[in-house]
């Protein structure tokens, strides 16, 4: 009886309840779907991360990452690739050579790393295939605006991953270095770096495609040419390799992953997404604990008013209180009530503001909320500028923890305000 | 039987710096069954005195004494309990719960007090029916003239069952049909239920029905009278 005479209480003054349940509804709209972009945003940074950076698993030679020594290539690097390869988790495994080297154009020059890779398996580790474009969108970049100009531009610069034969030898650029470069598809770029002896050695390549991905720290830094070129160019062995670059089907095994390489292979060094870009890792621990951050500020705002709204109530109903405490209801039922109210108060407008948070999150989560003006910005720190919301259910069950932990601290004065008083002097009042 | 004792009672505030002695030693005491008024001006310390009955306030010398229970020596917590079991209220601004209908106001004590549910249901209607609020059962109190929502009132001051009800001035905000209407309700009941009634008031059509009439003046019994 007493959970419906509360209940009943919150709608006897029924615009000053609708006016806190629409202030917790805002907040829980506001704070809900401001997370919701936030992890998204950090949820599709790291999806975009491993898709086309990190892959899942790394393993190196253990002192390779130290300095890139060239020669710290992984042994019998053939065999564990196919031991690997039969792990049931794992999807894919690609070889690579890592090789830090100077990239130079006719207009300028800069040191990248580049990447050997046997094409066919790379594709199937690293989506950095479904990047590569052709030229339409750079022609329009670099601002070629006369159509026959455009017209020859196009007819020569089809964008390739590799697939297309050529006497020369290609090479994939990221969008970033080839503006930077200034060169486009089928242009020539020269490759200079250290070999095994110690030697300076060179090669001229042609661009063979040009990615774009949404990081362009990455464009900017990483190039790929075939496995067998860079092992001509070095010096090393046509099967040397430095990184294995691993695919699983299920991204939650990559921890239980890493442990049992660990274990199984001990002279080796196996890197997780997390370790290879630590900074992502953390960004999305500290993400959970922000988003936590945020909703308690909301919460303690909304509390306030909350406290203030239920001391009024408490202070209007002062000789109901005293009747009721005058015919035999105890203190802790009259607290009971109070809380109850309270907490009623706070949970439908927290209700409706998750409810209306979570189609927003769905709509927008599908539909991707668009902020091209900000395109350049968002891919220097290698984010995306389309958005998509994104929420786990746990979070809002553990919202409502919250809210109902905040109702609770919210009615506490008021409702020891309505103890302190005497059941004789409160009928006594006239209101 | 007796069911309620005062002995030399006394009620002092402390209203700044300034002693203010409320009622001064009153000893009274009543039998099961009275229909007793109590009566004085405005500041004679009526309403004081039935609050310190109604065990809402506390003597500052003397006992009370209820059924053998010293109610000045209960905690706060028991007194709580003690009213809930012992005592019926009826107020002067009826204190009814406004959420509530009718009969969910009646019945709300007894959940208090841990009731079965169909007991519940049964009572609250025959103790509305009683009030001669049969058909008002499912009202609230917004929907009721003054006149009903007291009747309602003293449903549920007998819906726990006490040992007396208290009335505090019950009549001073009706017009003069319904505290006549009120009035003999109360009168049959304790006529024919032999529940004891103690009022105070300052209402002549009141005092006139009343059997015992206990005249205050200045916190002191001035007379003490029954009447047919």
């Amino acid at each position: 009886m007493i959970p419906s005479i509360a209940w009943k209480n919150v709608w006897r003054n029924r615009m000053r309840s609708l006016i806190v349940m629409i202030a917790v509804t805002i907040g829980m709209i506001g704070g809900i779907f401001s997370s919701a972009v936030f992890k998204g945003m950090s949820d599709q940074r790291v999806e975009e991360a491993i898709k086309y950076e990190t892959s899942h698993i790394q393993i190196h030679h253990p002192r390779f990452m130290e300095n890139q020594e060239l020669t710290y290539t992984l042994p019998r690097s053939q065999e564990l690739a196919g031991e690997l390869q039969n792990l049931e988790k794992v999807q894919a495994v690609s070889r690579r050579m890592e090789v830090p080297v100077m990239i130079k154009s006719s207009a300028s020059g800069t040191g990248v790393q580049l990447l050997g890779i046997h094409p066919e398996e790379e594709k199937k580790v690293t989506a950095i295939r479904e990047a590569v474009y052709d030229s339409v969108e750079v022609a329009g970049k670099y601002g070629m605006t006369d159509p026959k100009r455009v017209q020859r531009f196009l007819e020569d610069s089809v964008g390739h991953y590799f697939t297309q034969k050529s006497r020369s030898q290609q090479i994939v650029i990221g969008e970033e270095l080839a503006e930077q470069l200034k060169v486009d598809v089928k242009d020539k770029v020269v490759v200079n770096l250290q070999t095994t002896e110690g030697s300076l050695s060179g090669g001229v390549f042609r661009v063979a495609g040009i990615y774009r991905i949404t990081n362009s720290t990455f464009e900017n830094t990483v190039a790929f040419v075939k496995k067998e070129a860079l092992s001509s160019l070095t010096g090393l062995p046509a099967d040397a390799v430095h990184e294995l670059a691993i695919r699983l089907s299920d991204s939650r095994q990559v921890g239980p992953l890493v442990k049992q390489l660990t274990r199984d292979y001990p002279g080796l060094d196996v890197k997780s997404w997390k370790d290879i870009q630590p900074e992502l890792g953390m960004i999305t621990q500290w993400l959970d604990v922000m988003l936590y951050f945020i909703m308690v500020i909301i919460l303690l705002a909304l509390g306030f008013g909350i406290v203030n709204t239920m001391l009024m109530v408490v202070m209007e109903r002062i000789k109901e209180l005293g009747m009721l405490m005058a015919i035999g209801m105890n203190r802790m039922r009259v607290f009971g009530m109070i809380m109850l109210e309270t907490i009623f108060l706070s949970i439908t407008g927290g209700v409706i503001g998750m409810g209306i948070a979570a189609l927003l999150i769905r709509y927008f989560g599908s539909q991707g909320i668009h902020l091209d003006a900000f395109t350049q910005g968002f891919e220097a720190i290698g984010y995306s500028p389309v958005l998509y919301p994104s929420i786990g259910v746990s979070f809002y069950f553990t919202l409502t923890g919250l809210i109902i932990l905040t109702a609770i601290v919210a009615s506490i004065y008021p409702a020891v305000k309505a103890l302190r008083m005497n059941p004789a002097e409160a009928l006594r009042i006239e209101i | 039987m007796k069911i309620l004792t005062l002995n030399n009672v006394h009620k002092i505030y402390n209203e700044s710096e300034v002693q203010v002695h409320a009622v001064n030693g009153v000893s009274l005491e009543f039998d099961k069954g009275e229909f007793a008024a109590i009566v004085g001006p405005s500041g004679s310390g009526k309403t004081t005195l039935l609050n310190m009955i109604g065990g809402l306030d506390q003597p500052t010398e003397g006992e009370i004494i209820v059924d053998s229970t010293n109610i000045g020596s209960l905690k706060p917590s028991g007194l709580i309990d003690f009213r809930m079991y012992n005592i019926g209220f009826v107020f002067q601004a009826y204190n009814l719960i406004p959420v509530l209908t009718a009969r969910e106001n009646v019945e709300f004590i007894m959940h208090l007090q841990g009731r079965p549910r169909k007991e519940r249901e049964a009572r609250s209607r025959e103790l509305l029916e009683a009030v001669g609020l049969a058909d008002r059962m499912d009202s609230r109190p917004s929907k009721m003239s003054g006149g009903q929502q007291q009747r309602v009132a003293v449903a549920r001051a007998l819906a726990s069952k006490p040992k007396f009800v208290l009335a505090d001035e019950p009549t001073a905000n009706l017009d003069s049909h319904s505290t006549e209407n009120l009035l003999d309700i109360m009168e049959r009941l304790n006529r024919e239920e032999q529940v004891t009634f103690i009022f105070s008031t300052h209402d002549n059509r009141v005092v006139k029905k009343a059997r015992r009439v206990i005249t205050i003046e200045d916190g002191k019994v001035e007379s003490d009278s029954t009447q047919k």
